[in-house]
């Protein structure tokens, strides 16, 4: 997020806390778009045991068609964002059916390299198709709400609504229903749930969907509120990763967490270094996480 | 005609020494390093801003060789106790950070301007063109790599880190110190990587970050896998193979005319994704790291 206008506090110390609180909910929104990316991802990596690089591209498949419903199209934005994440379930869920779970490969390194396969070809056709130039939902322009230091535009509230109901509803899914409980029980012993009787094919297609679902999701509230381009799933494959690895792999409710940890970091960094090393934040995070506390800040599995 | 072969056999020579490095890191121990680029990276900045500032052409070679094992073994010794796949995000995320570094202290690489003029070595052998006369150092150089690895892939050394890549725990219970063959390893390979990126940098005399994404690191690995990992005359005809095959997509658009150069270069990567997926499942060794995991989940199986 870029660095919005000042707020009109003035003096040092005002000064200082209204550029505090405005790099707090810059980090609070970055963390809400993280999280929908993050939770994702650990989830697979707990379920199907690998890191799934093309996670990131899911949200970019949906930012990218809802753009084509809703500025090529003319459909207006709140049916595209439905069209789009629609068509990226349709896109993605089979891709990664296809790629990772049928094709008769079942070693880590090989379905990492797989993954980056599919990376590539999922960039590379909307490259292909869109170009490379930076695009932007055709949507209206919106006054912020102003709260004292605190300013909001009605899109960024959404995501943050959005954001904050997706990641409850998969709290809830995995919680309280017998999918979340096969899940749960793969991600612990995949042999055991399999041998135990459970659909393990039938819960890792909707393990699928919950991730393609949330992260088309996320790059459609990114799309939102920034400029969408074809590289944008690979430029936040370490901020994504940061967040899970941080939040303790695997662990979805952690990735929520990890990824206000790092959205929060890479703002207020800006305080002392230059903005364009927020994704070495990112990167610094992680390396130090999985040196000293390998199964995340928060521990457990 | 003529020049344009010599050119393509530099390149390809140039290539060929990173794939032997590769070949060393993935092929014989068993490290899944995503973040090959990053010495290439390393070996062709320090090289050109050695060579620039009056340093002997040798010398800045030699000194972009130490500052690639250095980073290597910085690298190596903070991630490579981690599990393979988090080893692997760490290496490509220290790649990109390498990149994002290139391109922000501008004080010393110019950023996304890049370093011109870098002078080739030996301007004018006597009636030699300076092209063929350099097409002979890479070869050279490819010769010495690629003798260099056969003795060390041969030797007790190679014997033992092939044990370490099939089974490390069994190498352990034999006395191995797992690390520190690891880190040889790893050496070895950033120093041929490094070679590589100088001798690039002086060849094409023009450096950029944008040279030094991970789709080197990727090309590399579809070189290696080509040529099936672990043989260095595979790590040779492989990326050969590669090149000629990427080289031919350049005349696609004599079978596909109406694409612009844009469209075409983003086939060629799917081309790419879609090889390094059918090739990964094709050769079902790659990684074949199958056994159940006995160890906690953040520790190497």
């Amino acid at each position: 997020m870029g660095t919005g206008p000042r707020d009109q506090v003035h003096g040092g110390v005002g000064q200082l806390i209204g550029e505090l609180v405005h790099l707090t909910v810059t980090g609070i929104l970055v963390a809400s778009l993280l999280a929908l990316g993050a939770v994702g991802l650990s989830l697979t990596f707990g379920v199907a045991r690998f890191a799934n690089v093309a996670h990131p591209d899911f949200m970019m498949l949906g930012a990218y068609a809802t753009f084509a419903f809703n500025a090529l199209v003319g459909v207006p934005f709140w049916w595209a964002a439905l069209l789009g994440i629609g068509a990226a379930l349709l896109v993605g869920v089979p891709v990664a059916r296809l790629a990772y779970d049928k094709l008769p490969v079942t070693g880590t390194v090989q379905l990492l390299v797989i993954s980056i396969g599919v990376s590539f070809i999922l960039r590379h056709a909307v490259l292909f198709a869109f170009g490379s130039s930076l695009l932007q939902f055709s949507v209206p322009l919106q006054r912020p709400y102003v709260w004292g230091p605190v300013r909001l535009t009605p899109y960024q509230l959404l995501t943050l609504a959005v954001a904050a109901v997706l990641v409850l509803a998969v709290h809830l899914l995995l919680s309280r229903t017998k999918l979340g409980r096969v899940l749960r029980a793969i991600a612990d012993n995949a042999v055991l749930t399999e041998i135990a009787g459970a659909d393990v094919g039938r819960a890792r297609l909707a393990m699928w969907f919950i991730a393609v679902l949330l992260a088309a999701t996320g790059g459609v509230l990114f799309g939102l509120n920034l400029v969408i381009q074809p590289n944008m799933g690979w430029d936040l494959v370490i901020p994504i990763f940061s967040a899970a690895i941080v939040g303790g792999i695997g662990n979805p409710y952690g990735a929520m967490g990890g990824a206000l940890v790092i959205g929060l970091a890479q703002e207020w960094s800006t305080l002392l270094i230059p903005a364009s090393y927020k994704e070495a934040i990112a990167f610094g995070a992680m390396a130090l996480c999985l040196m000293f506390r390998p199964r995340g800040l928060w521990g457990g599995a | 005609m003529t020049d344009y072969l010599i050119a393509l056999a530099t390149i390809i020579g140039i290539q060929v020494l990173l794939t032997l490095g590769l070949t060393l890191h993935y092929g014989i121990t068993g490290l899944v390093n995503f973040g090959h680029v990053a010495f290439y990276a390393l070996g062709a900045y320090a090289s050109a801003l050695l060579t620039l500032a009056g340093v002997p052409f040798m010398v800045a070679m030699g000194a972009g060789v130490v500052l690639a094992v250095a980073a290597s073994l910085l690298v190596g010794t903070a991630t490579l106790r981690l599990r393979e796949d988090y080893f692997a995000i760490l290496t490509l995320g220290f790649s990109e950070l390498l990149r994002l570094l290139l391109l922000n202290v501008r004080d010393l690489t110019r950023g996304a301007l890049g370093i011109p003029g870098i002078p080739r070595p030996w301007r004018a052998v006597s009636g030699v063109p300076d092209h063929v006369a350099y097409l002979g150092l890479v070869l050279a150089a490819v010769a010495i790599a690629f003798v260099l690895s056969e003795i060390l892939a041969r030797s007790p050394l190679g014997r033992t880190l092939r044990a370490i890549r099939d089974d490390d725990q069994a190498a352990m219970a034999l006395g191995k110190d797992v690390l520190r063959f690891r880190l040889t390893a790893l050496g070895w390979g950033a120093a041929l990587a490094a070679v590589a990126g100088s001798l690039w940098a002086h060849y094409v005399t023009y450096v950029v970050p944008d040279q030094f994404t991970p789709e080197i690191t990727f090309y590399t690995w579809m070189a290696m896998i080509i040529g099936g990992p672990g043989s260095m005359r595979g790590a040779v005809w492989g990326t050969a193979v590669l090149f000629v095959v990427l080289e031919g997509t350049r005349f696609a658009k004599d079978v596909m005319p109406g694409l612009d150069a844009p469209r075409l270069a983003a086939l060629r990567q799917i081309v790419i994704g879609l090889g390094l997926i059918v090739l990964t499942v094709y050769l079902r060794k790659l990684g074949g790291r199958t056994r159940p995991r006995v160890a906690p989940a953040h520790v190497r199986t």
